[in-house]
């Protein structure tokens, strides 16, 4: 009997701590409103001292910096590579104009448009204010636009690199992706404000659980994704609320089950790589458990980003791409030509290899 | 307490030292005779989503695969670092699929539908009868359930069924496996680097004629009739159709190593026990025949993809006259050649 009470009390304290831990993970990662002073984002008529503050102002939601749509980097830009945050509104930065020196991964956890921003069009997406549009892409859609996305050229379907003006929503550029900004009001769980084409009420948004430091540091902790083991087509983010799903509204041809050429399969052998689908369990993916050793260089997305289960971890586009961009091609974590199979070299156990573990040679 | 610690301890570093050494055996039987996996960038053989520059790359593809197919990679219009099958010179061990110069008749061939290829003369396999795989008339596929690499579980076609071979690592020679099941028997032996498009005596592949996992017992699968003792006529001569994973030396035969004129290009012969053959094993020379493991294999005689000799014959069986030197058939047959050496 006393050894029966021991258990449970044993059992009781392990609940007790389990509990605190979840709600300390939770509390410090949960996500909240923009804080600070008002007048390190906004002023109110642009003037000061009989002069203006910003000589090509006035900014819309009176911000004291920026032109027109190219706002958003007059606080999540920085001339040095070794800012990571604004030191005045704390903004993550997205695009130093050196090369990123802050951390290993040169860049938080989106990656930086350091590279685009630099001229090298394959290593980006290119935004407006930053890079102008793909010269290698040039008028095409974007990389596997699916045809079931009927938006016209004048869309963020084709480019974000052109001027707000140009855009049949009136938002291109950052708020190509970020469409519904929202720094006062993180309640609406928006994550990363990246959102659909609906309203503000609309489902059509992104959810995952914030790194309040954006993966500044990863040792000792991270983002939480949203994935889904569900089979849609593009359009679906408004039901799956999957990052691969909001993906998908621009490269939809690379997800989803194979019709006409477009799509990736339904099954193995896929026949492009496939995204918000389990990460299995078994053969050479065995290898690979993000519960107990999460990657932050090949991430997953989870069922339950706030229960993360081996069963429920998820391949998603993030797992391979970060979406500002990356010092290698295609915005990959890695880059993909030093990625040798067979072999105990550089490669082995990294990049692919951190899923695919039956392909390096160790 | 300090004792049951050190037991402990004792126990785990045992059980540590026994599952390194079980890894370590285990690692030496499955690399020892089987082909290493595939080595070199994943971008040569793969493209995540078929798409570059905004443009579609031509597939997509199973597999993730740059090319279509298994000839996709294995063709002169693949890639040039995966052994080509539809070559006109420098053929590798399995002969070539040609129709232009080499495999120009049905008869010269497997016609495999991933090719394109057609059989027109035949209707069923050649000796299917009670055979583990059935494929129908211009159904074969290169590997699947009607194939002959990769796996055979039904409703498999090629690029399931060759799934994850390339990367999977000293598995089975050349990805031939025997059986229906999703585990099936691998087939012995290892494979030449370069496909034995350089070939001597000890420059070759390492066949294997075991008892149920040789070549020949892979053949067997499809072509039935022509192996085991009750379609070949019994264990010794007289035989009824000639014979295949039979001793060629040794007690119950009435051959002498040193009177043949093996070759391992001419008249290749396969191990009964391949432990310790190594492609560059010289055991065709004259006093290097090693007489208990030395047997006979279907691809002694035939080449398993194509030539340019009706029935895919390593020679031109109408060509072949007793009393002539020891070549092609009469390499074994010497007691029928005139006695030189080819």
């Amino acid at each position: 009997m006393g050894s029966r009470l021991l258990k449970l009390k044993s059992s009781n304290i392990f609940l007790v701590i389990l509990l605190l831990f979840v709600f300390i993970l939770v509390s410090s990662q949960a996500q909240a409103g923009v804080s600070g002073t008002c007048a390190n984002c906004h002023i109110m008529h642009n003037s000061q001292d009989g002069d203006a503050v910003d000589a090509s102002g006035p900014n819309e939601y009176l911000l004291a910096g920026g032109a027109e749509a190219t706002t958003c980097l007059s606080c999540h830009s920085a001339a040095s590579g070794a800012t990571w945050k604004d030191p005045v509104t704390q903004a993550p930065i997205v695009w130093n104009q050196s090369e990123p020196t802050f951390n290993s991964q040169k860049g938080l956890a989106g990656g930086n448009f350091y590279w685009v921003g630099a001229g090298d069009d394959t290593k980006g997406h290119n935004v407006y204010g930053i890079a102008g549009v793909d010269g290698n892409i040039g008028s095409n859609p974007a990389p596997g636009k699916h045809t079931n996305a009927t938006c016209s050229s004048d869309s963020c379907h084709y480019t974000l690199a052109q001027p707000p003006s140009y855009y049949i929503f009136g938002n291109g550029g950052c708020e190509g992706c970020h469409t519904k900004v929202s720094h006062h009001n993180d309640s609406n769980g928006w994550y990363r404000f990246l959102k659909g084409h609906g309203n503000e009420a609309s489902n059509d948004y992104v959810v995952g659980v914030e790194d309040d430091d954006w993966e500044f540091e990863t040792a000792t902790d991270h983002n939480w994704y949203k994935g889904t083991t569900a089979v849609y087509n593009n359009g679906a983010l408004v039901n799956q609320n999957t990052i691969t799903s909001f993906c998908s509204g621009c490269h939809g041809a690379f997800h989803g089950p194979l019709t006409a050429g477009e799509g990736m399969g339904s099954d193995s052998p896929w026949v492009r790589h496939p995204t918000d689908i389990q990460l299995p369990t078994d053969g050479e993916y065995a290898g690979y458990d993000p519960v107990t050793n999460y990657s932050t260089e090949a991430p997953v997305a989870w069922v339950n980003p706030g229960t993360p289960d081996r069963d429920e971890a998820i391949v998603m586009c993030l797992s391979c791409h970060r979406p500002h961009g990356s010092a290698y091609k295609d915005l990959l974590r890695w880059d993909y030509v030093n990625m040798v199979a067979g072999t105990t070299g550089g490669s082995a156990g990294t990049g692919c290899f951190t899923c695919h573990t039956g392909k390096d040679g160790l | 307490m300090k004792e049951v610690t050190i037991k402990i301890k004792e126990e785990n570093k045992m059980k540590r030292i026994l599952t390194i050494m079980f890894f370590m055996a285990l690692s030496v039987v499955a690399m020892y005779g089987m082909a290493d996996a595939i080595t070199g960038q994943c971008s040569n053989c793969h493209t995540m989503h078929d798409s570059q520059d905004g443009v579609d790359g031509g597939g997509p593809n199973d597999l993730l695969l740059l090319g279509s197919g298994c000839g996709g990679c294995h063709t002169q219009n693949g890639l040039p670092s995966a052994p080509q099958v539809d070559k006109t010179s420098n053929l590798s061990a399995g002969g070539s699929f040609d129709t232009t110069t080499i495999a120009t008749d049905d008869s010269m061939r497997h016609d495999v539908q991933d090719l394109s290829l057609t059989e027109s003369a035949i209707t069923s396999t050649p000796g299917k009868t009670g055979s583990i795989l059935t494929v129908a008339p211009n159904a074969l596929t290169c590997a699947g359930a009607v194939g002959c690499h990769g796996k055979h579980v039904a409703g498999m076609g090629s690029d399931e069924g060759i799934k994850g071979s390339h990367h999977a690592p000293n598995a089975t020679y050349r990805f031939l496996w025997i059986g229906t099941a999703t585990s099936p028997t691998a087939v012995l032996g290892t494979g030449d680097v370069d496909y034995e498009v350089t070939v001597s005596d000890s420059d070759h592949n390492v066949y294997s004629a075991h008892a149920t996992q040789g070549v020949s017992s892979f053949c067997n699968q499809c072509h039935n009739q022509f192996h085991g003792e009750t379609e070949t006529g019994g264990p010794s001569s007289p035989w009824e159709r000639h014979p295949t994973d039979i001793a060629l030396f040794g007690s119950g035969t009435s051959w002498t190593a040193a009177d043949t004129d093996l070759e391992a290009d001419d008249a290749p012969i396969a191990m009964i026990d391949v432990t310790g053959k190594t492609t560059t094993t010289n055991y065709y020379s004259s006093g290097t025949i090693d007489e208990t493991n030395s047997a006979v294999m279907c691809l002694s005689c035939h080449r398993a993809h194509g030539t340019a000799n009706a029935d895919l014959l390593r020679w031109s069986y109408a060509g072949i006259l007793a009393n002539g030197v020891k070549d092609a058939c009469l390499s074994c047959h010497y007691k029928q050649s005139s006695g030189v050496d080819d």
